[in-house]
């Protein structure tokens, strides 16, 4: 995917087809990262869709209505807020090619126009569930990466520090071409294929 | 891939993949290490140390062994010692870390965690086959990763562990700051009242305006002194004594303030002496340490005032006792109206003696036992003889009497200038002292200061005589004597005694050897005029013993005390012979000698009580 958006996190500077990582250790962080990035994709017209898991949907609504008219927004389709339990675990359990398909839907959203790009964002604390499906967490990272061509979005996976073990943020890593950490993106130009990925989890 | 090998082409190159998969494990441990270098906690970071292994290889980390000698399992997370099986490993181990044996074929190396701080400890890996070169430098990588970040998280701790005890000190400091500025404002105040000379009332208004309390100020004795603020109960409670004494003493023995119900209390006391209470009237237990700050430096202001006020009364009182002294003993006219100016007090006006005996004290001792000053102590602490001059003293101000007091082993000495009906002050005395009895002798009044010697003399010769003649409690006026004033003022008492001889001796002799009261009954039948009936009464006799009596006394005597002559000159020798007894019991007050009469040991007993050396001598 070509062309550049400028997204509102303070020092972050993103291309439409990034998937991005983010890691914070506070809900005051996640919120930090979070809300800026709506409001940049809000206020430039596009898509936004945020699945959030360690807090309710509201709490996001409330914080987007102290900036932007959030009711037109969501009636307009240009916003959308849900929770993890009526889409990663849509049907009771974790299916890595549902939530894709969920993703790859948002980002062919009718309003918007070519110069935008869709932000999509995931809180990923359900990860942490007892759920069936959630351990192939890698795997529908790494297959993530294979829609990211195919429409302009950015996507931006949230993962609580506090909450995830050392493997867990290696393949994490390993998945995105992209990490945020304090504020900064560092880029992993040898984050693995998704094929190469899972060659490297069968051997 | 586990990488703990690295897949090779046919040449035995590394595949493209392979190398891509080294360094994408090798900049997702570089990210991991920001991770665990930001994290503060320890425990955190060497979670993700341990649990990162299965995504780097076939190898997992078996635990941290510090050099503390502390450890911590990679696989539960147990903490303790360094197990038994490692501690030789351990001890072996130089800084760059080396082979761990754990009793099987497993491989097992210790990787140093080393910091700019130095060695803090070994991450021990385990296998169940030596790893690759590429995969042990992946795990030296972790080791180091972890070592820096468990060494910043420890510096960290230690910052943050400093920066919350500077933060206590710093809150320890301006509490402290806060506590002396809130003592030299409350210092400042109560210094500033007690410069002013505000007294007991500017003290309380001070303390209320401190504390916003209101503040009470009582005497020892609970009597309301001073309050400030609303709620002034009306009228004022007091507390029963005993719960009073109870109070006080609890107080001298916490040596600082203490609740007492809805108050709070704290003593002004310059030790031994207990001047007076301070208290918040607190229901609702809101006073903090401040105010009690200010209230027990309140007692101590309050204690300074006290006793600068008891100190001024008493240095009054002394000069007042020292004036009279002088006026009684004699002083010059000038040197008397100068003095009494200066305490406030007019010797302009005609003044005379009152003395007035405490009949109680007679009977219980008091009034003899001034030298030794062993005084009867009455209620509250406070000596009878005090409890009497208090009682003259309110008396007098009851009927608007101005006058300088002083005391004398059980007699109260008034000079003043007051005319009232004396009978009126005696009721009042007793009235006010609650009861009892109580004589008094009223000496001339005499417009010099020189010439109050002699009205004293005067007060104390009607005091006395009036107790030789066996009267009831009744105030005598020297200047009502009678003859017996004219005996009294004769320059030579034997003729006088020679006189009451001749006309009674024979009775006189009788009840000296009899131990008869003869006398005694002529004197009293003469003073009632011959009438049988008062006479018996005021001698507590039946009237067939006065006849008897009287039989005796004509028979010894040989009078006819019909005739008119003869009652005439035994009225006077009866009166002379009193006088004379009175005269000679002054005398013996000063010698002793034995006693006379029961009534003349009374009248000796007044004289000593007035401390008069001679009641001749005195009228002279």
């Amino acid at each position: 995917m070509t062309g550049t958006a400028t997204v509102d996190l303070p020092g972050v500077r993103l291309q439409a087809g990034d998937h991005i990582c983010g890691f914070y250790r506070a809900p005051e962080e996640r919120d930090d990262i979070l809300i800026p990035y709506l409001l940049g994709g809000l206020s430039s017209g596009s898509k936004c869709t945020c699945v959030v898991d360690s807090c309710a949907p509201s709490h996001v609504l409330e914080r987007l209505a102290e900036t932007v008219d959030v009711a037109l927004l969501c009636e307009q389709g240009q916003l959308e807020v849900l929770d993890s339990d009526s889409t990663y675990f849509d049907g009771g359990g974790f299916l890595p090619e549902r939530m894709l398909r969920f993703w790859a839907s948002k980002a062919r959203w009718s309003g918007s126009k070519d110069s935008n790009v869709v932000r999509n964002i995931g809180d990923m604390t359900w990860a942490h569930r007892d759920k069936p499906g959630v351990e192939d967490l890698a795997m529908y990272e790494s297959e993530l990466n294979r829609i990211m061509d195919g429409y302009p979005q950015i996507v931006l996976c949230l993962y609580d520090m506090n909450r995830c073990d050392g493997g867990m943020v290696l393949d994490v890593l390993k998945t995105h071409p992209k990490a945020m950490l304090g504020g900064m993106v560092i880029n992993n130009p040898y984050y693995l294929e998704p094929d190469d990925f899972l060659a490297s989890r069968t051997r | 891939m586990a990488l703990g090998s690295m897949s090779t082409d046919l040449t035995g190159q590394p595949t493209p993949v392979a190398v891509r998969e080294q360094l994408t494990n090798l900049r997702a441990l570089l990210v991991l290490s920001i991770l665990m270098t930001e994290s503060s906690d320890e425990d955190q970071i060497l979670r993700l140390a341990a649990s990162c292994a299965p995504s780097l290889g076939r190898w997992r980390v078996e635990g941290f062994a510090f050099t503390d000698g502390s450890w911590r399992s990679g696989e539960h997370w147990a903490t303790g010692q360094i197990p038994a099986w490692l501690v030789d490993d351990c001890a072996a181990l130089g800084p760059a870390g080396g082979a761990i044996t754990f009793g099987n074929p497993d491989w097992g190396w210790a990787y140093p965690l080393r910091s700019a701080g130095g060695l803090s400890g070994y991450l021990i890996a385990r296998a169940d086959e030596a790893p690759s070169a590429e995969g042990q430098f992946l795990i030296q990588v972790v080791a180091q990763q972890t070592g820096v970040a468990v060494s910043n998280a420890r510096l960290h701790q230690i910052q943050r562990a400093s920066a919350e005890a500077l933060t206590a000190s710093n809150a320890a400091l301006e509490e402290t700051v806060a506590t002396l500025r809130r003592g030299m404002q409350i210092h400042q105040r109560l210094t500033g009242v007690a410069a002013a000379g505000e007294g007991s009332t500017g003290i309380a208004d001070a303390l209320h305006e401190l504390t916003g309390l209101p503040v009470a100020i009582e005497d020892r004795y609970g009597n309301l002194r001073a309050w400030a603020g609303p709620g002034r109960p009306q009228p004022y409670p007091k507390s029963r004594e005993d719960r009073r004494e109870e109070l006080l003493r609890r107080l001298q023995l916490e040596e600082r303030s203490v609740r007492a119900g809805s108050r709070v209390v704290a003593l002004a006391s310059p030790r031994p002496d207990v001047l007076g209470v301070i208290a918040l009237v607190d229901p609702d237990d809101r006073a903090d340490g401040s105010d009690i700050m200010a209230l027990e430096q309140g007692a101590t202001v309050l204690a300074v005032e006290l006793a600068r006020l008891r100190g001024l009364a008493d240095a009054e009182l002394r000069l007042r006792r020292d004036l009279l002294h002088d006026l009684l003993s004699g002083t010059d006219d000038e040197g008397a109206y100068a003095r009494a100016e200066a305490l406030g007090y007019d010797l302009g006006q005609p003044h005379r003696v009152v003395l007035i005996a405490d009949r109680n004290a007679a009977t219980t001792g008091d009034a003899a036992s001034t030298q030794q000053d062993e005084r009867p102590v009455g209620r509250a602490g406070v000596p009878h003889h005090d409890r009497f001059l208090h009682a003259v003293r309110r008396a007098l101000r009851g009927l608007r009497c101005t006058a300088l007091l002083g005391s004398d082993s059980g007699a109260v000495v008034v000079v003043t200038s007051c005319e009232v009906d004396w009978e009126e002050l005696r009721q009042a005395v007793l009235r006010e002292q609650g009861g009892g009895r109580a004589r008094m002798g009223v000496g001339e009044l005499y417009s010099r200061p020189s010439d109050l010697p002699r009205s004293w003399r005067e007060a104390q010769l009607a005091l006395g005589l009036h107790a030789g003649v066996g009267k009831a409690d009744q105030a005598t006026v020297y200047a009502d004597l009678g003859v017996f004033r004219m005996f009294a003022s004769l320059p030579d008492l034997d003729d006088v005694e020679d006189f009451a001889a001749r006309w009674l001796r024979p009775l006189v002799s009788y009840d000296a050897t009899k131990g008869t009261e003869l006398v005694q009954t002529l004197t009293t039948y003469l003073d009632h005029g011959g009438r049988y009936e008062t006479t018996a009464q005021a001698l507590s006799i039946h009237r067939s013993t006065l006849k008897y009596r009287l039989q005796r006394i004509r028979e010894l005597s040989g009078y006819d005390l019909n005739d008119p002559e003869t009652h005439f000159n035994l009225q006077l020798a009866t009166r002379a012979w009193t006088t004379v007894g009175v005269m000679h019991a002054g005398s013996r007050a000063a010698s002793p000698a034995p006693s006379g009469s029961p009534r003349q040991d009374e009248a000796a007993a007044a004289g000593r009580g007035l401390g008069f050396r001679s009641v001749s001598q005195m009228l002279r």
